[in-house]
């Protein structure tokens, strides 16, 4: 069954740490403190992706974390968006996949990607940009 | 001493009213003069010569030679804004600094600024692209792996620092030959007399 956009206000989100160095997850926490804080704007981290609208994925996906990745994806509830965060997890950054054998690829080869937010890292402007452009696609 | 405290924190508690938020409106802000985004290349100044091709850190960059033009171009999702292509330009043409004029509304929160290179799924990717013409042989015809730019440049680079006599011998041996392919060089060097085994 499906449901038109019934997340207009508050999108809650899910940010899974699919490997890579944690710039992308430090600017994440940049979001929500003082200066930009995102929770005043209804926008709320959640510990369990089971509460999630929206997954948020940064790294370039080793092999080791593509099965809970998928994983993490199924236990999203419907309707559900996935913003790919960072240049690992758009298209794998330095980690180039031809070369890198322990690399499963960029998100986008895993699960489908709604939202691309390039930079290393984004500026804390640029991952509110992507969240509100994934909340029109709803 | 319990009183004055009490007074402090209450002073505090009424001044917390009257003081402005820190926070800063959504998806605008403050962008210093030499925060990097996505490189932009002078079009004009180009050559194609790929030496961003060969130092890029992430594999962004990439020459493609298709029929009779190549396509030099840089891929916003994989670009890590290191600067390297920009430092090992030797025309200059690649900037890493932010668009002035998209800086300027950024800083002024005009609506129409752009804030993030994010894509969605049905839109275009973030690119910086230029085509440049590849030179054809002048006897054979056949394409050269070179811009016509880019051997302009060449000839300007050797003779720059040459003496004038010798420029000049140079400079008439290079306008037959830097211009064919090279099995045309190997076949008529001898006749142009362009061979280099004329100065031994």
């Amino acid at each position: 069954m499906k449901i038109g956009s019934p997340i207009k206000k508050s999108p809650w989100i899910y940010h899974a740490h699919a490997g890579g160095c944690v710039g992308c997850d430090i600017e994440l926490l940049a979001c929500m403190g003082p200066r930009y804080d995102l929770e005043r704007l209804g926008i709320k981290w959640v510990a369990s992706p089971r509460y999630a609208d929206i997954l948020l994925v940064t790294g370039p996906v080793p092999l080791h974390t593509k099965p809970f990745l998928e994983r993490v994806y199924a236990q999203t509830p419907e309707p559900k968006r996935v913003i790919a965060m960072g240049a690992c997890g758009t298209s794998c950054g330095v980690f180039i996949d031809d070369e890198n054998y322990s690399i499963a690829g960029p998100v986008d080869k895993i699960i489908p990607v709604d939202v691309k937010i390039p930079g290393c890292p984004p500026k804390p402007e640029a991952i509110i940009d992507g969240i509100l452009k994934v909340m029109r696609k709803f | 001493m319990n009183v004055i405290s009490k007074l402090k924190a209450y002073g505090e508690l009424i001044s917390n009213f009257f003081r402005k938020p820190v926070t800063v409106k959504e998806g605008y802000g403050f962008t210093a003069d030499i925060f990097r985004w996505l490189p932009r290349r002078d079009a004009d100044k180009c050559t194609g010569c790929g030496a961003c091709n060969e130092r890029c850190s992430s594999g962004a960059t990439s020459l493609t030679d298709s029929g009779t033009e190549r396509l030099v171009s840089i891929d916003g999702l994989r670009c890590i804004f290191c600067g390297r292509c920009a430092d090992v330009c030797p025309e200059r043409a690649l900037d890493l600094v932010i668009d002035p004029e998209n800086r300027k509304k950024m800083m002024e929160k005009d609506p129409t600024a752009m804030v993030s290179l994010s894509q969605g799924s049905e839109e275009k990717k973030p690119t910086t692209d230029t085509t440049l013409k590849l030179q054809r042989c002048t006897i054979c015809g056949e394409i050269m792996p070179c811009t016509e730019i880019y051997l302009e440049v060449v000839r300007e680079r050797v003779l720059r620092n040459l003496q004038p006599d010798t420029a000049a011998i140079i400079d008439k041996d290079m306008e037959k030959y830097l211009r064919a392919c090279i099995s045309c060089r190997r076949k008529y060097s001898l006749e142009w007399d362009t061979h280099p085994r004329k100065f031994i």
